[in-house]
């Protein structure tokens, strides 16, 4: 265990010592007039003001292609996503979006196979170099701009070189993508080439080893010879004839793949898990998040499935995975029903120090909020903390746990939109989507609100959720560096929206950027505990919350105090790093060198 | 107006009342009731006071207040037993009261002590019919029609007659043949209709409902009618129509209602379902069904506090409702569990921990396969550290999981045609509960309609052992037995099924054809 503090040596790469002193100067007028907004904020105060950025002035374009605009088929509807990723480590996060295509629509394999044959067009994933904010495109996606039907996206340094790597999902194959380090990505056959309906990945180091595994999250095994489509008049709904499935249709096991690059004797690079352990129902998976329910040091994988028991998968005494979501309370609604599950998301909303989970859901059901009662136990509480009738009306996809406002509490961001095009354009297909604000702060109780429908126009207008949209997935970074949240926000068929969160904060920013020693290097399920004042907050390292994206690896806490009286970090190899004393700005924190970079805000 | 065209004329206000096999019974009875107060004679004048009674009885029954005609009839009766008025009125109320059973005593007897027995045997005709005595009915009906030759209301029990007793193709001509005879009256038509659904034709059903609409727009319940034929073609746009159209005739017809509300939620539009069943609500404020399902939605929208309010309210409701229907058989005991297992549900997740727990041992007390239940008690049992409750939520699972597949199994079985992946379903259910009785059931079906007859009995052997005691195993096990060449043990099993109140439909009485005199 490393013990640091203020006094420590400032380390040779502070990269701005004249501008550190100068923060350092400001910190108690900050602090005064961070502690001012934090108390006694009412609605109207609510600061997050997500800004959407044109095209022309963020420089990311992307028409995004994911079959017919009629939607005849199951394999039409739920993509893309993407990842904030600083792919070429210069500080400022660039962007990977995951594309599709136009069709066959009834045979997404044949499609990608005949798009592979093409040359590079404007088909393909995309990757965006950011230049102080500012996106470019990177020509073949810096080598990853396949042609594919692609769903999601999850990124981490495999190799723990420094640079971390992108996998990317798809009605086909997956893929493996090395980062060389050089700004360029090669394709990495490292036995992760399964072929199927790859949906939401998580790296997350299952077997604890140190070396972070991979779980993939998959859908329906989809046949096109024997998928009922539009015009075969046997699904509807709301009596408008739509695409059939995903009941009746055959689901797809999820693929649990080991990481054995640093095993010697071993050919590939990763091996899949027993078989038999992992998802052995073959459920309909959309998304999964790694968080350690039981506090005891080990990332637990919890999946959510479309109209089937979620699943959530601890070690038995052998460490061998055991699904226990049906004793968890997580698995069904609170009332014992299959839900449609669609994104998950973990974070302590309620500040108990236990991380709590969140599953969005189908239209005219509510999202579940799954308060962690200790030992991954969890009790449905979406009523309790207001967040279940706002969602009835809405079909929810990707969930974030983000700060939004920054007041040390975990607000809840949830893209929206339908599944059928044949319903209401206008009402229904596309929707608004959700920005929860947690009052926990404000009140001592954990409750959400959103300001939107009903609100005051001016402050709907403030949050910038007006927006009507079929989206799809969501990841959060602070692309701008300006020490708030962002959020970049996919919609299917249409171009992604950058939401810049131009509010003040209501406490101080801290980042952390955790580089890992004895566990993965990405430091993947890392716990930070961080006390300012009265106030504690419990975060955990993970980045494929939501669906099918992934975001940003630093982390972002705020100080209502205006520093950190103490800063605990648990590495996920089980090590544990102290702080005290820590002011605002940001920290690199390298397992086994203490913070090795410092900058203030 | 002379007698004939009396009859005439009620024939034609049978075909424009709104249609139901219930009224038009009870308009029968009215019309020969008429008849033969004008026919009967007194037979002494000791009999005023009797005959005052009777009067009173005739009057109650028009009034279609027949609990009490019942009651005074049966003082008439029991004052002079030997007078074949009363007898008849008697028969008559009773009829009306669905007492078929002592009904037929009284009417047997004053067709016996009548001069003129016409009506008297048309309605006998009725009463045979409705227990299944197609023999009798047959020639009740003939003997009524004796003297009323092409008679419209004759001819079509008769034509009911050949229906029950398997002669399908007749008697549709001859409700055709009635439609076509009397172009203004409805019933037949609608009649087709009912036989189209009946024979898993709606298309067709709706075609004749149609029709039968043109002659009568403004009868609710053909409306309703066509509602559920839509429904059934899966048109669910046109059965809501179809529902608001009836509603519009007669914004009291709950019936009408119930199905608009249900066919909405069905299609997810729960906003408007709730609206209709309030509004049902504020014209039967104790109908428990609607309230339960205001209840679940109530609930589904995370409306604790208010749904365990509506669903204690409907609980309360059904429970009396079965108590008044006792002697009815009672087809709102699935909506009594749901309610209370709606109700344990609450409990739960409003922290009503020993409530929940009660009401869920409750539930299993009277239904150890309640799913609901299970997962009360295990999720309650577990939170407060019972390992106990980790076989709750086994159970739950496992019951839950079956029932999926039996709904894929039926889904295939029954809407896509798929007896493959039907049977696949209905194994896999099994799989996770051996005993599921609707699986047994299902794959009963299959088997049968694949030619394995025994294992088909067997089958079904099983899912009745399981618990399974409806018209569809019934239906399934004679049609079984009779294909295996089992036909005592076929008869007998329609038999049982009728003692316990089932119509077991048109498949089976083909298969099982009654004597061909029933439908000459």
């Amino acid at each position: 265990m490393t013990r640091l503090s203020e006094a420590a040596p400032a380390p040779p790469y502070v990269r701005d010592l004249r501008d550190l002193v100068a923060r350092a100067l400001c910190a108690p007028l900050l602090v005064a007039i961070a502690a001012t907004l934090a108390v006694g904020r009412s609605h109207a105060e609510d600061t997050a003001q997500l800004v959407a950025v044109g095209s022309d002035d963020s420089g990311i374009s992307l028409q995004h292609r994911y079959g017919s605009p009629q939607k005849g088929y199951i394999t039409e509807f739920g993509g893309s996503g993407g990842a904030w990723i600083d792919y070429d480590m210069d500080g400022w996060l660039d962007l990977f979006l995951v594309n599709g295509l136009d069709g066959p629509v009834d045979n997404p394999v044949a499609a990608t196979i005949a798009a592979l044959r093409q040359p590079p067009g404007d088909v393909g994933h995309r990757l965006f170099r950011s230049h102080r904010g500012s996106f470019v495109p990177v020509p073949e996606g810096g080598g990853a701009g396949d042609q594919a039907w692609g769903n999601g996206a999850a990124t981490a340094d495999v190799d723990s070189d420094g640079y971390p790597e992108l996998f990317v999902t798809a009605i086909g194959t997956d893929r493996l993508y090395r980062n060389n380090g050089d700004g360029s990505f090669d394709p990495w056959r490292l036995g992760v080439e399964d072929e199927g309906w790859g949906a939401s990945a998580a790296f997350t180091d299952w077997d604890g080893d140190g070396a972070l595994d991979l779980y993939v999250t998959r859908y329906i095994d989809f046949d096109p010879l024997n998928t009922p489509t539009l015009g075969d008049r046997l699904c509807t709904y709301r009596g408008e004839e739509v695409f059939c499935g995903p009941e009746g249709l055959a689901g797809q096991v999820d693929l649990l793949y080991l990481n054995r690059l640093e095993h010697a004797g071993t050919e590939k690079g990763f091996v899949r898990a027993d078989v038999a352990l992992i998802d052995p129902e073959a459920t309909y998976s959309f998304a999964l998040v790694a968080s350690d329910c039981d506090a005891d040091g080990d990332a637990e994988i919890y999946v959510a499935n479309d109209s089937m028991i979620n699943q959530l998968y601890r070690r038995d005494e052998g460490g061998q995975p055991v699904d226990e979501a049906l004793f968890s309370g997580a698995g069904y609604s609170g009332d014992g029903r299959e839900q449609a599950g669609m994104s998950a998301a973990s974070a302590d909303y309620d500040g108990d120090g236990r991380f709590d989970l969140f599953v969005s859901n189908f239209q005219n059901d509510n999202n579940s909020l799954y308060r962690n009662l200790g030992g991954c136990v969890f009790d449905e509480s979406s009523e309790a903390s207001g967040l279940a009738r706002v969602s009835h009306p809405y079909m929810g996809w990707a969930a974030l746990f983000i700060d939004i406002d920054g007041d040390a509490d975990q607000d809840l961001f949830v893209a929206n939109g339908h599944i059928y095009p044949q319903l209401d354009p206008v009402e229904s297909y596309a929707q608004r989507n959700h920005l929860f604000f947690n009052r926990l702060r404000e009140t001592g109780v954990a409750t959400f609100e959103e300001i939107g429908e009903g609100a005051p126009e001016e402050l709907s207008q403030a949050t910038g959720m007006q927006a009507r949209a079929p989206s799809r997935s969501a990841f959060a970074g602070d692309y701008d560096n300006d020490a708030d949240i962002d959020l970049l926000v996919t919609n299917l068929n249409e171009p992604p929206v950058l939401l810049r969160n131009d509010g003040d904060m209501a406490a101080a920013p801290l980042r952390l950027t955790l580089v890992g020693r004895s566990g993965n290097r990405s430091a993947y399920g890392a716990r930070v505990t961080v006390r300012s004042g009265s106030t504690t907050q419990h975060v955990e390292l993970h980045t494929s919350d939501g669906y099918l994206g992934a975001s940003d690896r630093r982390l972002l806490v705020f100080l209502p105090s205006g520093r950190a009286d103490a800063l605990q970090i648990v590495w996920p190899g089980g090590a544990v790093t102290e702080l005290v004393d820590v002011e605002p700005g940001s920290l690199i924190v390298d397992e086994l060198y203490g913070v090795v970079a410092r900058r203030a805000p | 107006m002379s007698r004939r065209s009396c009859w005439w004329e009620g024939a034609r206000a049978f075909g424009s009342v709104r249609w139901s096999w219930s009224r038009v019974l009870v308009l029968v009875i009215v019309v020969s009731g008429l008849t033969l107060v004008v026919s009967l004679p007194l037979s002494s004048a000791a009999q005023t006071s009797t005959s005052a009674l009777v009067q009173r009885g005739i009057e109650l029954l028009e009034a279609n207040r027949v609990d009490e005609a019942v009651e005074e009839l049966r003082v008439a009766v029991r004052l002079s037993p030997a007078d074949p008025v009363g007898r008849y009125h008697f028969g008559r109320a009773l009829f009306a009261a669905r007492e078929l059973d002592e009904a037929l005593i009284h009417l047997e007897f004053a067709r016996d002590a009548t001069s003129e027995p016409g009506p008297v045997e048309f309605l006998l005709g009725q009463a045979y019919l409705e227990v299944g005595r197609l023999t009798e009915a047959a020639a009740a009906l003939e003997a009524a029609g004796a003297s009323r030759s092409d008679d419209p209301p004759i001819d079509y029990y008769r034509a009911e007659v050949c229906y029950r007793g398997g002669y399908i193709d007749r008697a549709r001509e001859w409700f055709a043949e009635l439609a076509e005879a009397s172009p203004g009256w409805g019933a037949p038509v609608v009649r087709l209709g009912v036989i189209a659904m009946q024979l898993s034709d709606p298309a067709l059903a709706a075609e004749q409902v149609e029709v039968a609409i043109q002659r009568s727009p403004d009868q609710p319940a053909l409306w309703l009618r066509l509602g559920g034929a839509h429904a059934a073609l899966g048109d669910a746009e046109a059965a809501i129509v179809a529902y608001r159209a009836a509603l519009e005739l007669s914004p009291a017809f709950v019936p009408a209602r119930v199905a608009l509300a249900s066919e909405l939620r069905i299609q997810r539009q729960e906003d408007e379902a709730l609206v209709e069943y309030r509004e049902i609500l504020r014209r039967s404020p104790n109908h428990g069904v609607a309230r339960l399902q205001v209840a679940e939605i109530l609930a589904g929208r995370g409306e604790r506090e208010v749904a365990l309010a509506e669903v204690e309210q409907a609980a309360n409701d059904l429970r009396e409702f079965a108590v008044a229907s006792a002697t009815d058989g009672d087809d709102r005991a699935p909506s009594r569990q749901s309610a209370a297992e709606l109700r344990a549900v609450l409990l739960m997740q409003l922290g009503r921990g020993d409530e929940a727990s009660a009401a869920a041992r409750a539930i299993l007390g009277a239904d150890p396969r309640s799913v609901k239940a299970y997962f009360v008690l295990g999720t309650i049992l577990i939170r407060g550290g019972d390992a106990l409750g980790q076989d709750h939520l086994r159970m739950f699972k496992r019951l839950t999981d079956a029932a999926e597949q039996r709904e894929l199994g039926d889904y295939n079985r029954k809407q896509v045609d798929d007896p493959e992946r039907a049977r696949a379903a209905y194994l896999q259910a099994l799989g996770h509960d051996p005993t599921d009785p609707g699986s047994l059931l299902g794959l009963g079906a299959l088997l049968r309609r694949a030619g394995d007859f025994e294992a088909a009995i067997e089958t079904l052997e099983a899912a009745a052992a399981a618990g399974r005691d409806d018209a569809e195993l019934h239906r399934e096990w004679v049609l079984a037995s009779l294909q295996a060449g089992r036909e005592e043990q076929a008869r007998a099993a329609l038999g049982r099924a009728r003692a316990a109140g089932h119509t077991l439909g048109p498949l089976v009485w083909s298969a099982l054809k009654a004597p061909a005199e029933v439908c000459s």
